[in-house]
């Protein structure tokens, strides 16, 4: 990686750590320079001291020319390390003494003195330096010194600094690291942002500010483009959802229209053909190929001359045909209809019409509509309306057919004929006249009837009656004619067409007076047919009624002949047999003794036969009044209603029990009673209980022909929305479902000894109530179920 | 033989030419020649009182007592020279008063019973340089001996702070022996 792409927290610490460290170099280098340049000078000047010490010691050796203590003076140089060579020279310039470092290889010293000269490099410095004795010159000293020192002192000064450098760089490494967090933190976690925000795209984050520096206005701005580009982006996002959404709604609109087209296109039961001017196909929908029969393959193959000729091959007019298609490609625009007839015998209507797009016409839609059918109809209506006119002609009424305003549109050769017969004025015998005006304005004496016919018409043509008819008379000079009119509406959802017919029915009006006479007769004999019915009903209830009558007389002979009232007879024997000693008998005889409680038992027992005598005659009684009613009832059948009284409804049915009570009892019937608390009704009371008498006796004869061990027979009353209504029910033979329709017909019965006129007469009888009397049943062995309702008054 | 082998023959004619004309006039031995110089030296290592000089430009006088062995080599070896600014006179003394009137005074041998006779009336600020035992006995300062071919001389310090005379440690430290 290079350095322009590390993370900008290495960069701030590589250039805190360089600057650092090139400050430090520079400083260390200008040091070691001076160092350098100070140690030369001083070099210089401690040479040319030394070298003033040894000329100054030397100034009297060479006075004296003694090199010897000259060479002493200068050995005395030995413990000056740095010092390799040094030596004296005469006035002459002649070497007089010198001195050499014995470990230096590289002494030399110059022949030849040089005036107070003073030479450095890298490796040693000489000195020359005149012996001034007195004012005068005597000799030179020279000095040569190496430069060890100073490369020692420069390679100590190097290994500080790079010490020194070393540490520096540790510390500003440490430094830099700590303080390079205070652009770097933000500057990362800044690019942390941005990395995440490029990532993930989510423009909801925000880098935190931790400065108010220029990062700190960096991450601002940021932040702030990045709200905005949030914002835009929502916008956009709202805008793309709103694009897309009406994308969708279009394309969903589209789609939905494209498949209502084809659809429509393929429901239709028209061919549809789409070609261009050319005449090449471009679309066609299947019901086209069908009605063409043309091979689909041919169609897919889009070859138009194969299509072309298979069409042909089918019609009658081919060279009309193909002259047509010769035309479509020239007439660009133009709509046109014409039939083509097959051979077949189908006949096409074909519609052509041009197709546009913005405005310009691109090709032609063609549409084929097989009108076989309709040719057909109108074929069979064209024939339907000459029979229609045959038959009205036929008919000897008078018919004419009325619009929605009263004018004649059509009439019929009687109507014609009884125009002309009857010297009618007008033209066409009233044809294109206004029918309405023509009866509104008559003359003469039936003006009356005018305009109750016309208004009569105008119900019908309103709908507010289906038909309106009249009698009316029309007598001619010469005969008592009678006419009805009868007006009636065409049926269906067409225009208002009303026909009018005047049939002559004279002869029926005299046949009616006929037959009224007649019927006059009938009534009267149906009147006695009816007076013979009520009697059968009367003598079945008395009959009934006498039944148990018998069974309660016959119950209390018996009862009597079995009394106790002989035991009695014998107590009284007994009595009179010991007349003379009745206190000894009763004291002393054993029976004596018994007879007071045989006494006493007797008289309760007697007491109970009573009792129980009392009861049944009571009974007999109730029964005897009944047939007295009835027979009251009978003669009051005479007159046109019945004695009405208010009664509880409960009582009647125990009555009706009562009355077959004994037969109840043998056959061991179980009778569940099931009644609603009604207050008292207002009922013809003994049409009611012949009802239910005959009811239960009924049931209870279902009952007695069944083998059932349980034999049951419901009673329920019960009242409802101002009628009350008694159900009797039987788990009884019932009654097989072909007999419930005919079960109250007059005469139907299943019974050996019936007459078929109880159920008859108690319909009858409910009818005349204001009642009715229905009955259900599950069939054969499943029981019965009558119902009696009755309006309360 | 080129030009130039017969210059450097012209030349060794001519020294030795010179040489057997001085030769000729005045024989002076190379010891004489060297005590010169080392007279003329030791005024450079000796301090005289400030009494020694009449003034500051006067003169450091070398007296040459009795017999002068040194012929013109002294004259020669002082000529135009100068010890701290001082011209040096060159003297030829004979009597006490004479002597007293230098810095230096040179006894050559043969000369030590003058010398004995006016010592004691020297005074102070007065360098008595001798070249014998005889002329050491009599309490000079400075003695010249020979030592081989190479020349060096005796100090007598206690002689020398009798005079009044600081004598240089330079001078000192070449001195074969000090007599204290």
């Amino acid at each position: 990686m290079t350095f322009r792409n590390r993370p900008i927290k290495h960069k701030l610490m590589f250039i805190t750590m360089m600057t650092s460290c090139l400050a430090l170099l520079l400083a260390c280098s200008a040091f070691v320079i001076y160092e350098q340049f100070v140690y030369r000078e001083k070099l210089s000047q401690e040479l040319n001291s030394i070298a003033g010490i040894i000329g100054d010691s030397c100034a009297s050796s060479l006075s004296f020319d003694d090199p010897a203590s000259a060479e002493k003076s200068l050995q005395s140089l030995g413990h000056q390390k740095s010092i390799i060579a040094a030596a004296v020279y005469d006035s002459q310039g002649s070497l007089f003494a010198r001195y050499l470092r014995p470990e230096a290889p590289d002494a030399f010293i110059p022949p030849v003195p040089r005036q107070n000269e003073y030479h450095i490099n890298r490796n040693h410095a000489e000195r020359f330096r005149d012996i001034v004795l007195a004012g005068e010159s005597i000799g030179t000293v020279y000095i040569r010194h190496d430069m060890l020192e100073l490369h020692v002192l420069q390679r100590n000064y190097m290994t500080i600094a790079g010490v020194i450098l070393l540490v520096v760089s540790a510390i500003s490494w440490v430094i830099s690291s700590r303080l390079q967090r205070v652009i770097s933190e933000p500057v990362a976690s800044l690019a942390g942002v941005v990395d995440h925000v490029t990532r993930t795209k989510d423009y909801s984050v925000r880098a935190a500010k931790q400065s108010e520096d220029e990062l700190g206005q960096l991450i601002d701005g940021f932040n702030e483009m990045i709200f905005q580009i949030q914002h835009r982006d929502a916008a956009l996002e709202l805008a793309r959802n709103e694009l897309e959404h009406r994308v969708e709604e279009r394309t969903s609109a589209l789609a939905s229209s494209l498949s209502i087209l084809n659809a429509t296109l393929e429901s239709t039961a028209d061919g549809i053909l789409a070609v261009d001017f050319s005449g090449k196909i471009l679309s066609y929908n299947s019901q086209y190929a069908l009605m063409w029969r043309i091979p689909p393959d041919v169609l897919d193959r889009r070859n138009d001359a194969e299509v072309i000729a298979l069409a042909s091959s089918q019609i009658k007019d081919p060279e009309r045909f193909a002259h047509r298609i010769g035309e479509l490609s020239i007439s660009e625009g133009g709509e046109s209809s014409e039939v083509i007839e097959f051979l077949d015998g189908r006949i096409f209507e074909r519609h052509i019409k041009p197709q546009r797009v913005d405005g310009s016409n691109v090709g032609l839609v063609i549409n084929f509509r097989d009108v076989t059918a309709r040719h057909k109809t109108e074929a069979i209506l064209r024939d339907s309306e000459n029979f229609l006119s045959s038959a009205l002609d036929a008919l000897s009424a008078h018919i004419a057919i009325i619009d929605e305003r009263g004018i004649i549109v059509k009439t019929n050769a009687a109507w014609d004929r009884f125009a002309r017969d009857n010297s009618y004025r007008g033209n066409h015998y009233g044809l294109g006249e206004c029918y309405l005006s023509m009866c509104d304005s008559p003359t003469g004496d039936f003006a009356e009837e005018g305009s109750l016919v016309a208004a009569g018409i105008r119900a019908v043509m309103a709908g507010l009656t289906n038909e309106f008819q009249k009698e009316y008379p029309c007598p001619s000079p010469t005969e008592d004619r009678w006419f009805v009119v009868r007006a009636t509406r065409f049926g269906g959802g067409g225009p208002v067409r009303v026909v009018v017919a005047h049939e002559n029915i004279t002869a029926r009006m005299h046949a009616e007076a006929e037959l009224e006479k007649f019927l006059r007769a009938q009534l009267e004999n149906s009147r006695r047919a009816g007076m013979a019915e009520v009697a059968t009903s009367v003598l079945h209830n008395v009959g009934n009624v006498l039944n148990s009558v018998n069974v309660a007389s016959s119950m209390l002979a018996e009862r009597l002949r079995k009394s106790k009232l002989t035991s009695l007879s014998k107590v009284a024997d007994l009595v009179r047999d010991h007349e003379g000693d009745l206190a000894a008998f009763f004291t002393g005889d054993p029976k004596g003794r018994q007879l007071p409680g045989f006494l006493s038992k007797l008289a309760a027992h007697l007491s109970v036969e009573r009792e129980s005598a009392l009861s049944e005659l009571a009974q007999l009684q109730d029964h005897i009044e009944h047939i007295k009613e009835i027979v009251n009832m009978q003669q009051g059948f005479a007159k046109v209603s019945g004695v009405t009284e208010k009664l509880l409804v409960a009582d009647l049915v125990e009555d009706a029990l009562k009355l077959n009570s004994s037969s109840l009892a043998r056959h061991e019937i179980v009778v569940v009673r099931d009644y609603q608390d009604i207050p008292p009704v207002t009922l013809e009371k003994h049409k009611v209980l012949q009802i239910l008498v005959n009811l239960v006796r009924n049931a209870k004869q279902a009952c007695e022909e069944t083998h059932h061990v349980e034999k049951t027979l419901t009673l329920q009353i019960s009242s409802d929305d101002g009628r009350v209504s008694f159900v009797v029910s039987d788990n009884g033979v019932g009654i097989a479902p072909e007999n419930l329709t005919r079960i109250f017909a007059h005469g139907f019965t299943t019974k050996p000894g019936g007459h078929g006129f109880g159920l008859h007469g108690a319909a009858l009888a409910a009818g005349e109530m204001g009642g009715s009397l229905t009955v259900r049943s599950d069939g054969s062995g499943h029981g019965a179920s009558f119902t009696l309702e009755l309006p309360m008054q | 033989m080129g030009p130039s082998s017969i210059m450097r023959l012209l030349a060794i004619l001519f020294f030795m030419a010179a040489g057997g004309i001085s030769h000729a006039a005045e024989v002076i031995p190379k010891e004489y020649k060297l005590k010169a110089a080392f007279l003329y030296n030791f005024a450079k290592f000796v301090e005289w009182p400030a009494s020694a000089y009449s003034d500051a430009g006067s003169p450091v006088v070398i007296g040459v007592l009795g017999r002068n062995p040194f012929g013109a080599e002294l004259s020669n070896a002082v000529k135009d020279r100068k010890i701290n600014g001082r011209p040096i006179e060159i003297k030829q003394v004979r009597t006490a008063a004479e002597a007293r009137g230098t810095q230096m005074l040179f006894v050559s041998a043969g000369e030590e019973r003058n010398f004995g006779a006016f010592k004691n009336s020297l005074g102070a600020g007065i360098l008595p340089v001798g070249e014998s035992a005889l002329f050491a006995n009599q309490g000079g300062t400075i003695i010249f001996n020979l030592e081989g071919d190479k020349l060096r001389f005796e100090i007598n310090m206690a002689a020398a702070q009798r005079s009044n005379l600081k004598i240089s440690a330079q001078l000192q430290k070449l001195a074969t022996t000090i007599h204290r």
